[in-house]
């Protein structure tokens, strides 16, 4: 593992490599680094959703003219 | 497949031996026996439904006809039936006897009570799927071309609704078998979180136990008799309602173990951790709540059902919307954790650090994106106006090839990458196709998908074997009906292929040889554990309640009103198609 | 080297077909003309391009996506 992990407490050497920092369970040997809760910040999820949540009002404003321009009047009842 | 040890031999036995002591087969080879047959069934059920469902695509579009117009609903009854009732129910079945066992680490409490559930859900299965390809034989004298929508007043043979009933109470011993096996873990760990999936089975499971009392009143009182002869033509509005009282739940019964995959098993495979367990119960809790008290809104065309009640199950909709969006906000963060541990950066660069050669990765995220889309025409259908411009089109099937044909099918494609080598102990056959495979689902989707909407908006109906009519212009808001045709075709081909071969990886995978790797590692615990959390959400009694007043709530008033305005059996109802005549000529 | 792999490319590509079946309706919105024929070959030529700049790089050590 890398040095940086290795310095954060001595997991890796008693417990062996699949440990994470935190002491919990498993990991897959691939990933690279850890990162705790603390340490974690989803801003890139914040982004995505952003993008979401603006196609939604994007079509919510195209709903406008899909219902009300488009087509003639609606039967209700 | 389910018996590869006797044809195989030896290379699998020395294959077997080279897998970890800590596999989930090594540990539980009974249960992933289980798992295999009950996958079995779903993947042969999910070929001929792909095949029907290429048929209709070429049959409603005039390119190709192959049967008879009059067999087309027999298509759609087999499409619609053994894709959503067979494959995505025995797929799941076999996932939560998967999760149930490996995250409460014990087996089911009894092997034969588990075959015979499983038995019993094949049965039943077959008995209806008989009933429906028979259907295309006309000297056999029996039929069932009643959609999966199976109210009055279209008819089926008795064989067909009684297939049903045992399907479900299959399902039912299924779902007493997990929680037979949750006690059992209970009585040795007092005081403990139930485990992740395993709370996530249960909640499923206790949503499927009311849901389907509404069809099992619909099919036990009513349409079986009524089939056979022995009472009058039911209220079909009375059996209507009873069936979407399933018939909505149903659609977060196919759901929820996607999301149990979502959850658990997606920010493994990228490299991550869930984010938060309590927020992961929190939705589940508010699906059981919430799936059911909503039926209703398949309903906003129906006279006899007060505005009233159409705008409490509106609202009640609108709510479910909630634990979607908390999913995409804690599935999102689970993979975006992945990424940024495998050194991804930036507001959208870590999106290249993801997996995406994977195909379970690239599978299930596809079917996660499709999802969003699926929300947004789902919103459409949800709103009590709006619903008036698309009702009965084919945006409706446009829909829910999103939601259950995408988000749901595609994520299970993409776990059985993941998760047919952890049952067989065999190297997945191939991973190059089965990326091209779960890519190849997305792209049919989306070119069949949109064009179904954009169709539904020009008011092309849905459930038509031929929609074309010389009296009638369909509007479009861009391009021409001809092309939205082309593309529906096209898309419906793709999606044939992309399952044709998912199939075949698969099938080649049972028969590899070589061992599977990489199958030691447990489940990440979540980065926000369980001991975050109040221990009031596992408590099942009081959500199971809640849940059952929740839908007394919603449905006693409206079901009184249906029965007191037209009563159970209306007079001058009459069966189609009449079936039965010849059938009771041969008994008498 | 190429700069994306063929699985970069196979999920570029993909990404891809949904933002061209739409671009015609997108267009509708705002009073442009386009056939979907049209949107389709306008999004075959993208992924050329893509093609193209994934290919011919330069430097020799980029990497895949």
């Amino acid at each position: 593992m890398t040095a940086t992990e290795a310095e954060a407490e001595t997991d890796s050497a008693v417990v062996g490599e699949d440990v994470y920092a935190d002491g919990t369970l498993v990991r897959d040997p691939e990933i690279e680094e850890s990162l705790s809760q603390d340490e974690y910040d989803p801003k890139g999820t914040l982004a995505l959703l952003l993008v979401y949540f603006l196609i939604l009002g994007l079509m919510w404003t195209y709903m406008y003219f899909v219902e009300f321009l488009g087509n003639g009047p609606t039967v209700v009842g | 497949m389910s018996t590869p040890g006797e044809t195989a031999g030896e290379t699998v036995e020395s294959a077997r031996e080279m897998l970890p002591d800590n596999s989930f087969l090594i540990q539980y080879p009974h249960v992933s026996r289980v798992v295999r047959s009950l996958f079995l069934t779903a993947f042969v059920a999910f070929g001929i439904g792909a095949f029907m469902g290429v048929l209709q695509a070429l049959h409603r579009t005039g390119i190709a006809r192959i049967v008879a117009s009059s067999d087309y609903y027999t298509l759609l009854t087999l499409h619609g039936v053994l894709l959503v009732i067979v494959f995505t129910i025995f797929f799941l079945a076999g996932v939560f006897t998967w999760a149930n066992t490996r995250s409460l680490d014990r087996p089911p409490v009894s092997k034969r009570f588990t075959w015979f559930w499983v038995v019993t859900m094949s049965v039943g299965s077959a008995m209806a799927g008989i009933a429906i390809l028979a259907g295309l034989i006309p000297s056999i004298g029996m039929s069932a071309d009643v959609l999966f929508t199976f109210y009055a007043p279209l008819q089926a043979h008795p064989l067909f609704y009684i297939g049903l009933a045992v399907f479900i109470i299959g399902t039912w011993l299924a779902g007493i078998d997990w929680f037979r096996q949750y006690l059992a873990w209970r009585g040795e760990n007092t005081g403990e979180r139930i485990p992740l999936q395993s709370f996530m089975v249960l909640t499923t499971m206790l949503m499927w136990f009311i849901a389907t009392m509404g069809v099992a009143v619909e099919v036990v009182v009513f349409l079986i008799p009524w089939s056979l002869g022995i009472v009058p033509a039911p209220n079909p509005l009375l059996t209507r309602t009873l069936f979407w009282f399933f018939g909505h739940p149903v659609v977060y019964f196919w759901l929820m173990p996607a999301y149990l995959l979502w959850y658990t098993v997606l920010p493994k495979i990228a490299g991550g951790r869930l984010f938060s367990d309590p927020l992961a119960r929190v939705v589940f809790v508010l699906f059981l709540l919430l799936s059911t008290p909503v039926g209703i809104h398949h309903q906003y065309v129906d006279p006899g059902i007060a505005e009233g009640f159409k705008f409490i199950a509106m609202t009640n909709t609108m709510f479910l919307l909630l634990p979607s969006l908390l999913t995409a906000f804690t599935v999102v963060a689970s993979i975006e954790h992945g990424a940024r541990q495998r050194g991804g950066t930036g507001y959208f660069g870590w999106l290249k650090a993801l997996p995406w050669r994977d195909p379970a990765f690239t599978g299930m995220t596809l079917a996660g994106l499709m999802f969003a889309a699926g929300g947004f025409s789902g919103m459409i259908n949800a709103g009590m106006n709006i619903n008036y411009l698309v009702h009965n089109t084919i945006w409706v099937p446009g829909h829910f090839h999103l939601t259950v044909g995408t988000a749901v099918a595609l994520t299970f494609m993409a776990a059985s990458y993941w998760l047919v080598p952890r049952i067989t102990g065999r190297e997945l056959y191939s991973r190059p196709i089965g990326l091209f495979q779960v890519v190849l689902w997305f792209v049919g989707m989306v070119f069949m998908s949109a064009a179904m909407h954009r169709g539904g908006l020009a008011g092309i109906p849905r459930r038509t074997a031929e929609p074309q009519y010389p009296q009638v212009t369909f509007e479009t808001v861009a391009g021409s009906v001809g092309s939205l045709r082309l593309q529906l075709a096209f898309g419906g081909v793709l999606l044939f292929v992309s399952a044709l071969l998912f199939l075949v990886n698969v099938g080649l995978t049972a028969m590899n040889n070589e061992p599977a790797r990489g199958l030691d590692s447990a489940l990440p615990p979540a980065l926000s554990g369980p001991e975050q959390s109040p221990t009031v959400l596992d408590n099942l009694k009081l959500w199971a309640l809640i849940a059952v007043v929740l839908v007394i709530l919603a449905y006693s008033l409206p079901l009184y009103s249906i029965v007191q305005g037209a009563g159970l059996y209306p007079p001058g109802q009459e069966a189609t198609p009449a079936v039965l005549a010849p059938l009771l000529e041969v008994i008498a | 080297m190429s700069r994306l792999s063929p699985a970069a490319l196979l999920i570029v590509g993909a990404f891809m077909v949904p933002l061209f079946i739409e671009l015609p309706v997108v267009l509708s919105f705002v009073g442009v003309e386009l056939s979907m024929t049209a949107s389709l070959g306008i999004g075959v030529v993208a992924f050329t391009l893509v093609l193209i700049w994934s290919e011919i790089s330069e430097k020799p050590e980029a990497a895949d996506a």
